[in-house]
This record gives C-alpha cells, structure tokens and sequence, in this order.
C-alpha cells in the first residue's frame, strides 16, 4: 500500500530513462511507452483512491512510505496527507492530460520531449509528496533544471534566451531556498518536515525570521510575484503551448503547494502573524496581482497576455492564503482548482488556435474563432471563468477570495481582485472579438496551417475542450468541493497532527 | 448548486407575481421577435431561456449570494440579446454592466460581512445606500442612467422591450426587499429622475429615445414609492413595477412596427399615424395612457398611491402633482406628433400601402394592454391593502386638470417643434462632457471625435498600461537587482 507512494515517483522517473533506451530499440515503441506510462501513474493514484476511499472521505487520509526503512528523523520519509493528497490529483490528472495532448500538438518524433516532461512530472509528484525539506529541495531544482530544458524547446533565440533567464531566476530562488535548508540543519540538525516543525519554535526569534524570509523570497521568485516576475512572461511564451500550460496550471501550483506546506505546517504561521509580515505578503501579493493585470492589459501578444493573467491570479491566491481564516483558505485552494483549470483550458485551446494565424499578435488572430467554433467556445468559457461569470467554477472562487477579503476587513484588497476581473474582461474580449471578425476570402491566404506541428488534430481540440467543460462543470458543483478542502485547511491549522503522524507513526 | 437554488426560495405570492409578470414580458417579446429575420432562432431561445432563469433566481431567492448569480447571469443573457442588434451597444452594454455587476457583488458581501444573511430588510443607511448604488447600474438610478437611452433606444425592439420593461425593474424588486422603511436620498433621487428624464422625454425627436427616457421617468416613480417608506406608496411602487412593465414592454414593441411602417424613427415624421395603423394606434395610445395614470387603467391606481402616500407637506403634494403633468406633457406631445399629425389629402394614398400587422404582433401588443386592464379590476388584491375606492371621480377631474394644463402648455410652446436631434450614444456624450470641459477652459467646441468613445476609453487603458511597463525596468541586470533590494529590506524591517 506505502509503496504506492513511491510508485508515483518511480513510474515517471523510470519511463523518462526508459524511453532513450527504447529508441535505440524500436521509436515506434516509444509511443506506446509513454501513453501507458502516463496511464499507469493514474492508474495507480487511482488504486490509491480507491484503497483509501473511507479516509478520503472524512480528510483523515495519511500515508507514510519510509525509504529504505530507515525511522523518520533519519530517513527520508514520503507522506500524503490531505494536503498532498490534493495538489497530487490535480498534478496527476492535468499532466496526464498534457501529455495526451502534447501526443497531439508535439508528436511523436521528439523523445526528448517526452523524457523531460515524465522528469517534470517526477519533480512535481516529489515535492508534493515528500516529507524531508532537502529533498525538496532536490525536486525543486530538478523541476527547474527540466521546465528550464523545456522553455528553450524550439531551439531559437527566443527560446534560448526565455529559458536563460528563466534558469537565473530559478537558480538563485533556489539558492535563497537552500540557505534557508543551511541555516535549519546547522540549527537544528535535522531535514525532516516533522522534527523541524516540533522545534521550530525553539529557534532565536531572529533566526525564525531569516529562516522566514529567506524562503519567502525564494518561492515568491519561482511563483514570479511581483517585483520578480520578469521570468514569468517570458517563459511561458516561448515555451510550446502544453509546457505553457503546464508551467502557467500545474508548476505554479507546486510552489503554491510548498508555501502552505512550508509556512503553515514546517514553520510556525504565529510567527509570521506576530511580526506583521503577513501584511507585507498580502500587500506584495495583491500589487503583484493588479500589475499583473495590467501588464496583461498592455500585452499585444496572446500567449504573453495569459502568462500575465497567471500573475495576477497567483497574486490573488497567495493574498487571499496569507489571510489565514479558514474561508480564505479554502477559497485561495478552490481557486488553486479553477485557475488551473481555466489556464490549462485557456493556453491548450490557445495553443491550437495559433496553429492557424501567422502570428501571436492578436491582430493576426482576425477570424480564427470559423477555424474551430467549438474550441473557440471553449476559450470563451474560460475567459469567462477567468472574469469570473457564473457559473464558471472562477465566479465561485472569486466570489468566496473577495468575501473573505472583507470579512477581515482587507477592502482594497477586494476592491483590487474586482477591479483585475474588470481588467480581465477587457483583455480577454479584445481577443475574443478579433475572433470573430469576418475574414474576406482573399486573405484566406493568410491563414497557414502547420500539419507537421499538429499530428492528431482530434485529440488536441479533445483535450482543450475536456478542460473547458471540467471549468463549466464543476462551477455547478462547486460545493462538493468545501467538505474535503475543509480538511485540508484542517491540516493546515493543526501541524501537530502532521508531526504526531510522521514521527510516531 | 441546484438545492441550494431551490431551498433558498421564497414562493410568496408578490414574489411569484413578479416571475410570471417578468416571463409574461418575456415571451410576449419572444412572439414579437418572430416578425424580426432573426438567424439562429434557438440560440435567442435559449438565451431567453438563460435570461429568465436568471431573472427567476433574482426575485426568487433570500440567498445573497444565489442573487449575485442570477443578477450575473441576467447580465450575460441580456447581452447576448443585444448581439442580435448591434454588436456594439452589445459591448458598451456588457463592459458597464459588467463593472456594476462586479460593485454589486462588493456591496453584497460588504452586507454579508454587515450580518444580513439572507435578503431581507436592511436598517443601516449606508448599506442601503451602497445597495441602491450598487443595483444602480442595471435600474438606472439617475447619475448612473447614462447607458440606458444609448442601449435601449438602439437595441432592436424585442431586446429594449426586455431590457426596458423588466430588466430595469430587478433592482427596484431588490430594493423592494430591503429598503422597506424608506430612504430618504431615494426619495430624492426618485424626484430628481421623474423631473430630468421627463424633461428630456418631452424634448426628444426620437420615439425609441423618449419612450427611453421615459422608462427612467417613471423608474423614479418606483424610487419615490420605496424611497418614502410609507406603506400606501410601497405598495403603489409594486404596482407600478408590474404595469409599467407591461406598458413598456408594448410600447416598444409597437414602436419597431411604427419604426417599420413609417421607415423613421422621428416622431416629426410619423405623418397620418391614425391613418396608416388604426390598431398600433390605440394601443399605443392606451400603453402611453397607462404610463401617465389615465383613471381606469392601473397606471392611475399605482401613480394615485403613490402620489398621495409618499409626499407629507403641502410642498411635496404641489411637488407629484407637477411630476404627473410632466408625464401627460410627453404623452400628449407624442400623441400630437405621433398618431394625430393628419394630413387628409393623402389619406387616399395612403390606404395602397397600409401596414397591416400581423397576428404575432397583435398578440405580443395587446396582451400586456389586457393584462394591465385585469389588474385594474383586481388591484385592491394585488396590493393586498383594503383600499377599495380609488376616488374615481377625484380621479378623473384630477387628470383632466392635468390634460388641460398641458394641452395649454403644449399649444403655447407649439407642441414643441424643435430641431431634429441626432440619437443619443456614447460618442455624443463624450463630446458633451469634452465641451464642457472647453467651454470652461474657453476653448471653441468641437463637432465630433477623431476616434470613437469606445476605443478613446480603451486606447487611455491600454496607455496607462503601457506607461506601468515601461515604468518597470527593462535590463535583466535591473531587473535581478530587485531580489537584493527587497531581501535587505525585509531583513532590515523584520528582524
């Protein structure tokens, strides 16, 4: 049952070194290789569900698999709590997906491609499954180094350089983080999240607050809030359309992850509280967030225009998280969901319109919604939810962040996630009307489809519109999803029960 | 979602009077927008579909928050409505609705946070206020009205029968529910809405326009009868909802058949009215007689409570007497100009080409007229006050007062025959407020724009956007150096 855990882990790690060696062997196997290899991983979450189906249900869900069977203070130690549980099926669900539309959009003749995305999603399962900060660290880098090696994928200029710059913010957000591991285990001699969060008190409060702050800085520079966010733009324009999604959906949520993880749990959250940085957080955040709108306003680029909106949303996220009530928190989780959704919906549907335009700008986009009218109907629904228009799963999230803005009395702070929905509206309809537009026949010529690129056209507009239905779909039912985000704000309020589970389990 | 939607209603009788007064409208505007070449018919079914589902979440439901969803949902219907006209007015429409859609949602949780849990009466000042403000937008309380005579008099005639007969009536049911002790700026803005817009009807050369300002006109009345917190007046205001929806919704939709008959929308050039279309005459002369309060039909009973309820002080009584002549001014005035502006020499002439109107449109324009004659009759129950007598008499002398003084007012001024105006939009009311601000400064005005409001607005966004972007710094050695910079500060600040 534990080794479910480690199977996660091991099953793309092991196919990201399988499948060279297969090429040698025959490239048409490699095919296959990767499409059972990403239904093997879900396959096996979904084992895991389905054992744990009862303690799933009431949020008392908890897994520990021991490497090598060394006792938790000494060994390294792979746990799912509810946590964890959560970000590894929003993980495991949206990258298997990616990878079957990245069969579609990249093909089939790219093994390398396929090898650093079964790496990414090795990095992202570690980190939100491990339980021992310096292998967190080590995920963190692999993720960077793997994203970074995507980023520059095309192999031009643009790329090279969004993924140079990418590397260097990455690299020196790590090194903030691994100061942060320095300064922990020469005080308190040890990596385990549990022993550190039982003695992280004991610490000088000055050391508290390095320790704080240094790691603070670190995950804002790899989120790419605002004063850092520079890479941000870059990064997920260049890169191709599902490693955008993936950067913009699934990656941001990782580090979102490691914040709650590391701030709530690890780290005493009283201490941030107590120093008042939490104001200085939701401040950074929400300026983060309004820049980030603007920006996307400015943006004459389509896909620079959501790595943008990706700010303005992470912004939202880390406010309305660092506001500390239980609503809040289960509404910056909800629209961890709906904004992973909506960007994976909005960057795929995007990813296949710009086959057929000769370029990003969204001038050239004139007349692309007779190209495909259904997965332009899809990018509608999610700029919709991405404006926050019931009853897109965005309404319901935006509507539970500014609520809980105003029950603690942060009114601006609601003001601005209002006024970045307004902005929202204006940049995406830009789009969307240039989308409409009739285009006369004669500059049909225009209009150049790139059939090397996409190799199945079906499973590409598949793939983009099952996000954009799920964006729908789940707006309707969004009150299933308070009961187990409840208790994972449960976990998040009470690390005893975390320590208690890990170091005398 | 959908028990949450069915356990948070409140089928009380005013409440499921609203609904089937509001699908009434609908599906009248429906039959009608069969006379229209309309493309994708069931996506304007549908959309009537979403719209009404909307509407019913709206004055169903005591859950704010399933409110905020209809009202939401009302806004995204609507505005697809509109893309059956101009795409434009579509999108004008859509960005302020959407901005005071998305106030409204602050407001509400603001009343939320406040401990009013579900919708119901509201005792602070300030949250109603922010109330009013906040369903504002939508119901077109004046200083936020700007949009309305743009959109509903260029909407085509299904989508402004809508809009105007009961969309803008959603905000006043709300405030029905909440402000039931009155607020006083409410009151004035009441009056302030009666007077203006009625004035601006009474000068309006476009029919669409004043039956558009006469939608705010008599939105003002509404206001008066919340606003006042007398109860007489209250349920005057919920009468008035219901008929002036019904007599809107007729009015503009005959005014796409009178659009259609004469091919002009000036009321200067609606020649041989009577002539030309005996039966779109007398229901507009009958929707127009409900809008002014005519004894007999329930325009009077609403306007009567109303009048007499709301104003304490012989001031406020002399005050809604003027308020009603302003009504009967325009009402007459379009009556004049519009259906008895004869010109017997081609009366022959005019019998070739004689529209007849077809049976969709008979019943989409009469049966609002019925409906509202019904009440009439039953008004006493609808109100559910004992107030049997109306003064039927007092009422008819009343109003003969009235037409009296303002068929003397109207001949004197020559029923006023000004010059043609050009149809209100956004453009025009830039240029207005641009003027202003040059006359000010001394500087000649200006006839028209280089680049339309719409894009002026956007293009101003888009620059200050552009402006924060290269405000930011553009090297990567610049850009790196924040990291430091906001490290040592933190550390400085914190430690």
């Amino acid at each position: 049952m534990e080794l479910l855990l480690l199977l996660l882990i091991i099953i793309p790690l092991l196919t990201a070194f399988l499948i060279p060696l297969i090429d040698i062997i025959n490239k048409k196997a490699r095919r296959i290789l990767v499409l059972a290899a990403s239904l093997a991983e879900f396959f096996t979450f979904l084992f895991l569900v389905i054992n744990n189906w009862d303690n799933i249900a009431d949020g008392t869900i908890f897994i520990i698999y021991k490497m090598g069977g060394w006792l938790p203070p000494l060994g390294i130690v792979l746990s799912l709590d509810m946590l964890s549980f959560y970000f590894s099926l929003l993980i495991t669900i949206s990258v298997m997906f990616l990878i079957l539309y990245s069969i579609g959009y990249i093909g089939h003749h790219e093994g390398k491609y396929y090898v650093l995305i079964f790496l990414m999603w090795t990095a992202m399962q570690g980190v939100v499954l491990t339980g021992d900060i310096f292998n967190f660290y080590v995920f963190v880098e692999l993720l960077l180094i793997t994203s970074a090696a995507l980023i520059g994928f095309r192999r031009n200029k643009k790329g090279t350089i969004a993924s140079i710059k990418y590397m260097f913010y990455g690299v020196i957000g790590g090194l903030f983080i691994f100061i942060g591991i320095i300064l922990l285990y020469s005080n308190l001699g040890t990596l385990n999240y549990a022993e550190i969060s039982a003695n992280f008190t004991t610490l000088p409060f000055n050391t508290q607050g390095i320790i704080s702050i240094l790691f603070l800085i670190g995950l804002f520079i790899k989120l790419g809030i605002f004063p850092f966010h520079f890479w941000v733009a870059r990064a997920q324009s260049t890169a191709p359309s599902p490693i955008s999604a993936l950067l913009s959906g699934v990656v941001e949520k990782v580090y979102i992850y490691a914040f709650l993880r590391l701030f709530w749990v690890v780290f005493d959250f009283n201490y941030i509280q107590t120093t008042g940085l939490d104001k200085i957080i939701i401040f950074t955040a929400i300026t983060s967030s309004i820049i980030g709108h603007i920006l996307a306003l400015q943006e004459s680029d389509l896909k620079r225009m959501l790595a943008y909106s990706t700010i303005g949303h992470l912004g939202i996220i880390i406010a309305v998280l660092t506001v500390n009530t239980k609503l809040a928190i289960i509404a910056g989780l909800l629209h961890v969901l709906s904004h992973l959704l909506m960007k994976i919906s909005l960057f795929t549907t995007a990813g296949y319109l710009l086959q057929f335009v000769p370029s990003h700008q969204i001038k050239d986009s004139r007349g692309v919604a007779q190209q495909n009218m259904f997965v332009f109907a899809g990018f509608i629904v999610a700029a919709a939810g991405m404006m926050g228009l019931p009853p897109m799963l965005g309404f319901f999230s935006k509507l539970y962040i500014v609520k809980s803005f105003l029950d603690n009395s942060y009114y601006l702070s609601a003001l601005l996630t209002i006024a970045g929905s307004i902005t929202a509206l204006i940049y995406y309809a830009r789009y969307i009307i240039y989308g409409f537009r009739k285009t006369k026949l004669n500059s049909q010529q225009e209009f150049k489809l790139i059939l090397s690129v996409l190799y199945r056209e079906r499973l590409v507009t598949n793939i983009a519109l099952v996000f954009a239905v799920a964006v729908l779909i789940t707006g309707l039912i969004y009150k299933i999803f308070f009961g187990p985000l409840e208790s994972v704000a449960n976990i998040l309020y009470n690390p005893s029960i975390y320590i208690d589970f890990i170091l005398g389990g | 979602m959908l028990a949450l939607i069915l356990t948070s209603m409140n089928f009380s009788s005013l409440n499921i009077l609203m609904v089937s007064t509001g699908i009434i409208i609908t599906l009248v505007s429906i039959i009608s927008s069969r006379d229209y070449s309309y493309n994708n018919t069931y996506l304007f079914y549908l959309c009537n579909l979403i719209y009404i589902l909307g509407f019913t979440m709206i004055i169903l439901t005591e859950n704010w928050i399933i409110f905020i969803i209809g009202w939401e949902l009302v806004t995204v219907s609507t505005f697809l409505l509109l893309l059956w006209g101009s795409n434009k007015i579509a999108r004008v429409y859509l960005i302020i609705q959407f901005i005071g859609s998305n106030f409204l949602l602050y407001v509400v949780l603001m009343i939320m946070n406040a401990g009013y849990n579900t919708i119901g009466p509201i005792d602070n000042f300030k949250l109603q206020l922010l109330l009013i403000i906040g369903v504002g937008v939508k119901s077109a309380i004046i200083g936020l009205h700007f949009w309305l005579p743009i959109v509903h008099s260029r909407a085509p005639a299904p989508a402004s029968a809508i809009l105007s007969g009961w969309v803008v009536k959603l905000g006043f049911i709300v405030l029905l529910k909440t402000v039931t002790t009155g607020n006083i700026l409410l009151f004035y803005a009441g009056i302030a809405m009666v007077i203006y817009a009625g004035i601006q009807a009474l000068l309006a050369t476009d029919y669409k326009v004043l039956l558009a300002f006469s939608t705010i006109s008599q939105l003002g009345f509404i206001a008066i009868g919340i606003g006042s917190g007398n109860q007489y007046a209250y349920w005057g205001s919920v009468l008035h909802i219901i008929v002036h929806g019904l007599a809107k919704t007729s009015l503009f939709l005959s005014s796409g058949y009178w659009v259609k008959s004469m091919k002009s929308r000036s009321i200067y050039q609606f020649k041989n009215g009577w002539f030309k279309d005996k039966t779109n005459s007398i229901i507009t002369i009958l929707g127009l007689a409900v809008l002014a309060g005519f004894p007999i039909l329930a325009g009077y009973n609403s306007k009567h409570l109303i009048k007499y309820a709301a104003g304490d002080g012989w001031i406020l009584k002399y005050v809604f007497h003027g308020l009603s002549i302003i009504t009967y001014l325009y009402v007459l005035r379009f009556i004049k100009w519009g259906i008895f502006n004869l010109d017997k020499k081609g009366k022959k002439d005019l019998d070739k080409d004689r529209k007849v109107i077809g049976l969709n449109a008979l019943s989409a324009l009469i049966l609002p007229i019925i409906l509202v004659l019904l009440i009439t009759l039953r008004s006493n129950i609808i109100t559910s006050i004992d107030y049997t007598d109306y003064h039927l008499l007092h009422g008819f002398i009343i109003s003969l007062i009235y037409i009296l003084i303002s068929v003397t007012v109207l001949k004197l001024s020559n029923w006023i025959y000004i010059k043609e105006k050009p149809v209100p939009s956004m453009d025009l009311l830039l240029i207005r407020i641009k003027n202003g601000y040059r006359w000010l400064n001394g500087r000649p005005k200006i006839e028209r724009l280089e680049v339309d409001m719409e894009n002026q607005i956007y293009n101003i966004a888009i620059n200050f956007a552009k402006m924060v972007y290269n405000f930011l710094p553009k090297t990567i050695q610049s850009q790196l150096l924040f990291i430091p910079v906001v490290l040592l500060l933190l550390l400085l600040f914190y430690i």
